[in-house]
């Protein structure tokens, strides 16, 4: 993949200086991903961010169908992005629509429409995954080391506005689920490790048992965790 | 690729100094989440406190010579099913100052769980 580094600099110049952007954590999060569709010559872009539930929900995306895979990963629980928060690296799909092992439920959905290779990369505050970024191509498309390297760098970016925005307290309603996110890892973690122990399961399938009790009480994740680390036990 | 800018103003940085810029980036979120799993796994694989388990995996880290993300990364890799083969290498190295109950190793049969 070829980046212009003066395209570069000139789109990032136009986060700083957008008329777009009226001060938003959202409207700025919107010019950032239309200029990652830009830069890295992608069909889309988008941006996830955990909510409370620790499921990763829209914040972001460029024009096109990519609000709809974001939309199908939310509710699936599963797919490139979620495998990239959860594991905090990044994770590349030449073809969604194949992935018929990995991600049962997302190939499925995928079918039909036009996405097909995905890349979704974290992002990170403080060390702490809060997100991904999530770019498509309408083409089946093995993903290069060049494409890896450069889409993690334009991550970071990411990171900076957030982090900028939660200084500035112009997050708004995001600032909450970033909070929580960075507020409660480390316990969450814990949790995830302790199911793991005690149900003899592997890192997704314990993290899994944590959000769904979570999603049947209608109780933060969080605080099923804690429960979990003081009792012994998931609520019943 | 050509190399970018970060910022605009700002020379380019060589191609290899952003990838391991990028890699140590994302080796630090592995560490963080490693190292919290690992304490959760520890303290009901031995029975001990939180505490107890975070004080455990850095007197292994010492002993071996292993930085603590380190050691949290194989513990969490062995028991996911993931491990590396450095990895088992490590771990052999780490059960000789473990409890005596040993360390699990995936893989785990997946449940399909209600989402």
């Amino acid at each position: 993949m070829t980046i212009d580094a003066t395209a570069l600099a000139d789109s990032l110049r136009t986060l700083v200086q957008s008329p777009a952007d009226d001060g938003t954590l959202s409207s700025s999060l919107k010019l950032v991903v239309e200029a990652c569709v830009d830069l890295f010559d992608v069909d889309g872009a988008g941006i996830l961010i955990a909510d409370e539930q620790d499921v990763l929900s829209y914040a972001a995306a460029s024009a096109g169908p990519g609000r709809l895979l974001e939309r199908m990963e939310s509710e699936a629980g599963e797919g490139p992005c979620t495998e990239s928060f959860w594991q905090a690296k990044v994770i590349t799909s030449r073809d969604v629509t194949t992935e018929t092992v990995r991600w049962p439920r997302l190939a499925e959905a995928m079918v039909g429409q036009p996405v097909r290779a995905v890349l979704g990369t974290p992002i990170q505050l403080g060390g702490v995954t809060v997100g991904t970024l999530d770019v498509y191509r309408e083409r089946v498309h093995d993903w290069d080391d060049s494409e890896v390297t450069a889409l993690a760098r334009y991550s970071e970016v990411i990171a900076t506005t957030l982090a900028a925005a939660l200084e500035a307290h112009t997050a708004g309603e995001l600032a909450k689920q970033l909070q929580y996110a960075l507020d409660y890892r480390v316990v969450i973690e814990r949790a995830v490790g302790y199911l793991m122990a005690s149900m003899g399961a592997d890192a997704v399938t314990a993290f899994q048992a944590l959000r769904s009790t979570a999603r049947n009480r209608r109780t933060k994740i969080g605080t099923i965790a804690e429960h979990l680390l003081d009792t012994g036990s998931l609520p019943a | 690729m050509p190399v970018t800018p970060p910022h605009p103003g700002e020379p380019a940085q060589p191609a290899d100094a952003l990838h391991d810029e990028i890699a140590h980036l994302h080796h630090t979120g592995r560490s963080h989440r490693a190292v919290g799993m690992a304490v959760g796994l520890a303290s009901v694989r031995f029975a001990c406190t939180t505490a107890q388990a975070r004080r455990l995996l850095v007197r292994v880290s010492h002993r071996t010579g292993t930085d603590v993300q380190t050691v949290a990364q194989v513990l969490v890799s062995t028991h996911d099913g993931t491990a590396t083969a450095e990895d088992r290498r490590l771990l052999t190295i780490l059960l000789d100052h473990l409890p005596p109950a040993g360390w699990p190793a995936g893989p785990w049969p997946r449940d399909d769980l209600e989402r």
